[in-house]
């Protein structure tokens, strides 16, 4: 399962008013089991792109390739491509749209045909991992909390099994608490059952705790790419294109010029010059 | 500026689901108060009371002195409160990104030459006028939530409530904000509310409240609120990385101090105890 982008471009409205180019030429390739972190400024193009990992969109030029498919091949088979890559949208609560919270996780494996007690069971591994209590499923989905909503529409394509997990901001409105479960959750999928996920995400923290490889978008074209440690202490770069690092990292750099990119780094290396009061 | 008296608050007539259990808040002239609490605490049932979207169930809620109850004053406490809901998508309202913009003062009454000028001041505070002729559905989801922030500025109201105004928002952007949103605070003394579940944000404010299971639970400046780390995690909450450093350290028996929030304060903190070393 790899997916391979080559030169992918992407115009929205080509030839309208609101025309844009979202992505130019971007190649990369992703290998089975990667978990993959993509940060970049507001409207740098990383949603855009996820958009491409389950034939949603098609590049105007250029290819991509999901597990062998090129999406925009004629006889594309995309809704294998839709079975293989799960994603969770930007404002995923935009998505809830049955009566209760529990049909709407639901919603993907009955429509994969499954048997009731298979549904059952999917709808109950999902919500533990994203904890959904159950006195919320039976409620609509439009008389829960934002945060709430998040978890149901992430949990909606847990459901579904996918081979790869695309989240698109996942995190965004869920308080730390709840951030820190999902995203060791998805770890742990990552881990055991060597899931591919690809992260979008904001939280700079969250990407230095989770991700192995690192893709930095500017104006639609993959500007960096390395190990988070790698990305991040060169974070002045970063703070030029609308990012930034850790706070400790830039914390250690100041005062020993080490590169760290979590808390547990920079206490180990503390630990190691400060004497015990 | 904004006083709830035993607020209590209920989704549905006869529900026992005490959204918001007894609050008692007042929010001064002036102020800068960041709003914390877990997902479902109450943090937006609670802002909606601000500008009498929600009504109390029980108690009472003042705005500028108005009570929100008074239906006749409905009008004049949404002009003084304006709000930027935690869904951009909910907020905006026109085809165009200027006009969305303009529509608050529009409905206020504002002569068209004073529009044009404070909707150019909005989108330039945001840093979107580049997209001011554009679709706001066709943006991407931290240009919408900017946006949405503009219509509020340019309402010109006494007191901001933001609801996760920088969920989507890249770092720069989010400083950006919360900047723009200190020199609203600072230079025109504008009340601000700002519900967010980052603490580094909260850290900017003068006030932070936490919220749990419709109560507030904790309530005072940042240090104080901040300096609480084991309490803080056990609401689901987290604190600054720096302070969680600290609190590291000083449980290995280190001597670190417990009100360090910011690089600055934890260039200093460090600096100091390097020095401790070599005595
Ligand atoms: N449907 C659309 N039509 C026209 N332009 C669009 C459309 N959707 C997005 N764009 C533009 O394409 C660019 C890339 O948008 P995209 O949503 O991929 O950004 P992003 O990196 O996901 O941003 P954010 O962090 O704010 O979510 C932006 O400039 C945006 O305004
Ligand atoms: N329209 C509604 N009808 C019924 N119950 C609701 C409605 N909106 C919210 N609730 C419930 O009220 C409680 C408080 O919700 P609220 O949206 O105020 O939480 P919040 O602190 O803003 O959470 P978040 O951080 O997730 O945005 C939750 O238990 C939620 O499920
Ligand atoms: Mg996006
Ligand atoms: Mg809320």
């Amino acid at each position: 399962m790899i997916i391979k982008a080559e030169n992918l471009s992407y115009t929205y409205s080509q030839g309208g008013p609101f025309q844009k180019d979202a992505l130019h030429a971007v190649s990369f390739t992703i290998k089975k089991g990667e978990f993959i972190g993509i940060i970049g400024h507001t409207g740098s193009g990383k949603s855009t792109l996820v958009q491409h990992l389950n034939g949603l969109l098609k590049p105007t030029s250029g290819k991509i390739y999901i597990d062998g498919i090129d999406t925009s091949g004629k006889k594309a088979d995309l809704k294998a491509v839709r079975a293989k890559v799960g994603l969770v949208f930007q404002y995923p609560e935009h998505q809830l749209f049955e009566e209760t919270v529990r049909r709407d996780i639901a919603f993907a494996p009955t429509n994969m045909g499954l048997s009731k007690e298979e549904i059952e069971e999917r709808v109950e591994q999902a919500c533990a991992l994203v904890g959904i209590s159950k006195d919320i499923l039976d409620k609509s989905p439009f008389e829960i909390s934002g945060g709430q909503k998040r978890r149901v529409a992430i949990a909606g394509v847990l459901a579904m099994k996918p081979q790869v997990l695309v989240l698109d901001e996942p995190t965004a409105g869920l308080d730390p608490r709840g951030r820190e479960e999902i995203l060791s959750q998805i770890k742990k999928l990552h881990k055991d059952i060597g899931i591919t996920v690809i992260l979008v995400s904001h939280g700079m923290e969250d990407i230095a705790n989770t991700v192995e490889r690192l893709f930095v978008m500017n104006k639609g074209k993959i500007a960096m790419e390395g190990t988070p440690l790698e990305v991040y202490s060169r974070y002045e770069e970063l703070e030029e294109i609308g990012l930034s690092a850790p706070q400790v990292t830039k914390l250690m750099k100041r005062l020993f010029n080490v590169n760290v990119c979590t808390v547990a780094q920079a206490k180990e290396y503390l630990m190691g010059v400060l004497k015990r009061a | 500026m904004i006083i709830t008296e035993n607020l209590e608050f209920r989704y549905y007539e006869g529900s026992n689901e005490e959204v918001l259990d007894n609050i008692n808040l007042k929010i001064e002239k002036g102020e800068f108060v960041a709003v914390l609490g877990h997902n479902g605490s109450g943090k937006s049932t609670l802002a909606k009371h601000f500008n009498a979207i929600l009504l109390p169930s029980g108690g009472k809620v003042y705005v500028g002195g108005m009570d929100t109850l008074d239906e006749s004053l409905l009008y004049e406490i949404r002009q003084m409160t304006g709000m930027v809901f935690q869904n951009p998508d909910n907020q905006l309202v026109a085809t165009i990104v200027e006009e969305d913009v303009a529509f608050a003062p529009e409905n206020l009454g504002v002569p068209s030459q004073e529009i044009r000028k404070i909707v150019d001041w909005a989108l330039e505070t945001v840093g979107m006028s580049e997209y001011k002729r554009h679709a706001p559905h066709l943006l991407s989801g931290g240009q919408k939530q900017r946006v949405a922030i503009a219509g509020v500025l340019a309402m010109k109201p006494k007191c901001i409530v933001l609801d996760e105004p920088t969920a989507m928002l890249d770092p720069i952007g989010r400083k950006e904000v919360i900047a723009t949103l200190s020199k609203l605070n600072r230079e025109e003394n504008i009340t601000i509310v700002l519900i967010t579940h980052n603490m580094d944000e909260a850290v900017c404010a003068d006030r932070v409240i936490v919220m749990n299971t419709g109560s507030i639970i904790m309530d005072g400046t940042p240090k104080q609120v901040f300096s609480r780390v084991d309490e803080i995690k056990s609401l689901g909450l987290d604190v600054p990385q720096v302070a969680e450093l600290m609190h590291e350290l000083r449980k290995e028996g280190f001597d670190a101090p417990s009100d360090v929030l910011t690089i600055e304060e934890g260039y200093k903190a460090i600096k100091s105890m390097l020095e401790r070393n070599v005595q």
